[in-house]
């Protein structure tokens, strides 16, 4: 039990979970004051910390209002949330579905039918239910409206006579003013200035009681919102079954097989049967119906992209970017480390290259890489790329591999700064070991070089992956290669509420990736770090 | 072999080693060094702190440029380190992502390039063991205590198999009961091995135990050879048996007076007859008024300190 509590202990203090550490001791009953006060302040307090933020965004986002509507409450984003969610899940069911064959795919349509009729009903409830709701809100609107709609013509008939009586005893006035009576004329003027501003500021009072009025005509009645995104919600629901069942009962793929397959069964009983020159035409047709079956059975659901596959995509460019950046970093911050003379000759590069943005460097890249890669769809890497296995469904065009190559030039430098710092800094005594035993230089740079200046190394490929994932998602916004940065574009080009949400959900997806690659570089940079400090967090 | 050549195994001639000073001429740290070590021998180099002592041993090890005169080591002048001449340095110097197997293999792969794995594994878990750490070898420095750490640094160094092996205060940033402790780990190994060996140290007690001669410097700059003192001891040395030796006191008495010499050089001259003569109960209480005890700490040493930093800037 002891042995495993360190072994726990261990690990989270190399994962850097180091507010978990209080837990595990409490577990043991090791001193139950102190280790409530550690949970205390470093799980209750940003938890708490949490929560008063998510409480002061949900109070502050209605309050300003947009274009694409309101600002999204926590609740809303969590909504978008789920609705990316599930157009993953339909959009994986619908691919499930294309490839379905034999008694598989019957069950799946049985079960969509079925699933069809149910949602027929609850589509005719939803549509009561937002009759009745606006019915409802109708009454409340009323409600609400009358007593305004009251108040505004009265006040519209009290300032209508008020005026009038103004305007008769400015006429008696102007009536009794002599033709040289300057005091009176004089007089006069501050009269008719006062009844021109008193109408003034009734206008206003009435305009801003039809305002009032208009608020309460625009007013969110909570039962029928709900009742719309019910109806919604079926709409949705019944138009991803619907075209489920179309693909389960006609464009499946073993249906469309079948179909050629019995059309080839035909041609080949023609072909039987005929003779001389006709054979020809017909043998045509087979091998043409050959030909399209071969594609039918190669084929796939057109899937469009979800954000789990983006996030993917996005993931997968990220550490394309980040090795290339460490493949050219490292030996080039060795050479730095190891040779004053590289270094000096390298210092106006690095110097000159580094502040440049993503921005600069994304056309760059993309107008090499396309001149490189003039036809993708039958450039050999291409084509390569596209036939692995694993990576072969994230599409690798020319955009994708020009994010790579600007996340890289942008992530390098902090790996090839802290390498060349690494390589510089090796303690003396260590040199001393190598001249006594005259190593090689191979030697000397893989058995002292290297492992001395590893830990700096990998602070620097920490920080490397972290500026790489910001820079990646400015990249993909901008060559519109798929990933979080594409999507986080459409949903802006879209302008809708729901999709002004799902940007705040890109926030929070973005963060913890970020906050999951940073964490793994922790580990690591733990695991190589010989002198046993702990990484700063 | 021979005999001239065993007679002066490691010879240095008229080393000098200066370093540049921007105010005016070259400061010359040492000037003028010579010294002869036979084969198989033992010395010992004592002195004030900054007169140079490492300095010399790094010249010999080919760490430092030598800027006149020469070292030849085996009838061979040096040029540059190497591991024939390998060197136990103060701090232990490990390297901390190799266990202390892997230090000692880092060393030994090199010398011994010809011989099968197994014999090379069988070399190095050899001079660990001697060493003491047959049950620690494959523990990382961070893992080992200082003394265990210098007893790698031991074992890496003796299993090289040198000509000259150089000892640089190997014991100076121990604590003396494990100083005591390696001592005799080293003695016992050079009685096997008979390693001519170079031990610099500011510790009176541990040269006149260790060594068959001790070589004093006198002070920098322009540090030399003072004085050079043969210690007959027969080996195996014991350490008891040693400090009850009539002779032992006037070894000490000899040293520690050079030394104070050395200290007071300017003002004046430290009467070394008298210490010489005075031997037995007299210079025992005197030097016990001068130490606290008569073990391996001498508190000669530790006043100087101060004093002596002011050079240190340009020796070490």
């Amino acid at each position: 039990m002891e042995r495993f509590k360190y072994s726990l202990l261990k690990i989270i203090n190399i994962s850097g979970l180091t507010f978990l550490e209080p837990v595990v001791r409490l577990c043991y009953g090791e001193e139950p004051r102190l280790q409530l006060k550690k949970i205390g302040r470093f799980i209750v307090i940003p938890a708490v910390t949490f929560m008063i933020f998510i409480w002061m965004w949900s109070i502050i986002a209605p309050v300003y209002k947009t274009k694409s509507g309101e600002v999204p409450t926590p609740a809303v984003v969590y909504e978008a949330a789920r609705g990316v969610r599930e157009f993953h899940d339909r959009e994986t069911d619908k691919q499930t579905a294309y490839s379905l064959d034999g008694q598989d795919r019957e069950a799946s349509l049985d079960q969509v039918q079925e699933e069809l009729k149910a949602i027929t009903a609850e589509k005719v409830k939803a549509d009561a239910e937002v009759m009745s709701a606006e019915i409802a809100r109708k009454a409340f609107i009323t409600e609400k409206l009358e007593p305004l709609k009251a108040e505004y013509e009265t006040k519209k008939e009290e300032f209508l006579k008020a005026q009038l009586r103004r305007d008769r005893a400015l006429k008696i006035k102007a009536a009794k003013v002599e033709k040289g009576d300057l005091q009176g004329k004089n007089n006069l003027l501050g009269y008719v200035r006062g009844h021109q501003e008193q109408t003034a500021a009734e206008l206003d009072e009435l305009a801003e009681l039809k305002t009032e009025q208009d608020d309460v005509r625009n007013l969110n009645y909570p039962p029928l919102l709900e009742a719309l995104k019910f109806q919604t919600d079926v709409a949705e629901q019944e138009q991803y079954l619907t075209k489920k069942e179309e693909i389960l009962s006609k464009s499946n793929r073993s249906l469309k097989l079948d179909e050629e397959e019995d059309k080839l069964k035909q041609l080949q009983r023609q072909y039987a049967s005929a003779t001389g020159p006709d054979l020809i035409p017909i043998a045509q047709q087979m091998l043409r119906v050959e030909e399209r079956m071969n594609n039918i059975s190669s084929s796939e659901y057109a899937k469009p992209w979800t954000l789990p596959m983006q996030i993917a995509r996005s993931v997968a460019c990220v550490f394309a970017g980040f090795f290339l950046a460490t493949a050219i970093a490292i030996p080039i911050g060795i050479l730095c480390g190891v040779s004053s003379t590289f270094m000096a000759a390298v210092t106006p590069f690095i110097a000159l290259f580094k502040p440049v943005s993503p921005i600069v460097w994304l056309p760059i890249s993309l107008i090499i890489v396309g001149g490189i890669i003039t036809d993708p769809d039958k450039h050999w890497l291409m084509v390569a790329l596209s036939e692995m296995p694993l990576i072969g469904w994230l599409q690798i065009n020319p955009a994708f591999i020009a994010s790579a190559i600007t996340v890289a030039l942008c992530s390098l430098w902090p790996t090839l700064v802290n390498t060349a710092l690494g390589v510089a800094s090796i303690d003396k005594d260590h040199i001393n070991v190598a001249r006594v035993l005259r190593l090689t230089f191979t030697q000397r740079l893989f058995k002292i070089v290297i492992p001395s200046a590893l830990p700096l190394i990998f602070a620097g490929l920490r920080i490397s992956l972290g500026v790489g994932w910001m820079v990646l998602i400015a990249a993909e916004l901008l060559s519109s290669s798929e990933g979080i940065g594409k999507f986080v574009w459409d949903m802006f080009n879209n302008g809708s509420s729901e999709t002004f949400a799902q940007m705040f959900v890109v926030v929070f997806v973005v963060g913890a990736i970020g906050l999951l690659l940073d964490r793994t570089m922790i580990v690591f940079q733990r695991l190589v770090s010989f002198d046993g400090a702990p990484a700063a967090i | 072999m021979n005999s001239i050549i065993s007679e002066r195994y490691v010879e240095m001639s008229n080393i000098v080693k200066a370093y540049p000073n921007p105010y005016g001429e070259d400061v010359k740290v040492i000037d003028g060094f010579n010294l002869k070590i036979h084969k198989g021998e033992v010395i010992g180099v004592i002195g004030h702190s900054g007169c140079g002592k490492s300095t010399v041993l790094t010249m010999l090890a080919g760490l430092n440029s030598i800027t006149q005169g020469g070292i030849i080591v085996d009838g061979k002048e040096i040029s540059g380190p190497g591991p024939d001449r390998s060197v136990v340095f103060q701090a232990p110097c490990l390297l901390p992502w190799m266990t202390a197997y892997g230090n000692v293999k880092l060393g030994v792969d090199r010398v011994y390039p010809h011989v099968t794995a197994s014999v090379r594994k069988e070399i190095i878990e050899y001079y660990l063991s001697i060493v003491g750490l047959a049950d620690s070898m494959h523990r990382y420095p961070r893992e080992l205590s200082g003394g265990m750490q210098q007893r790698v640094g031991i074992a890496r160094a003796i299993a090289l198999k040198p000509k000259v092996l150089l000892l640089d205060e190997p014991f100076g940033r121990l604590d003396s009961l494990t100083r005591m402790e390696l001592q005799d780990v080293i003695l016992e190994i050079l009685n096997r091995e008979h390693l001519t060996t170079v031990l610099i140290t500011h510790d009176v007690d541990e040269s006149i135990y260790m060594c068959d001669r001790v070589c004093m410097m006198t002070n920098g700059p322009g540090s030399k050879v003072g004085n050079l003192m043969s210690i007959p001891f027969a080996r195996p040395r014991n350490r008891a048996e040693i400090l009850e030796h009539p002779d032992y006191y006037n070894y000490r008495a000899e040293l520690i007076c050079f030394l104070e010499e050395q200290e007071h050089a300017k003002s004046g001259i430290c009467e070394q007859p008298v210490a010489i003569q005075a031997v037995g109960e007299e210079t025992h209480s005197e030097l016990n008024s001068s130490s606290s005890d008569t073990s391996t700490d001498i508190p000669v040493m530790s006043d100087e300190d101060s004093v002596a930093m002011s050079h240190v800037g340009t020796t070490d």
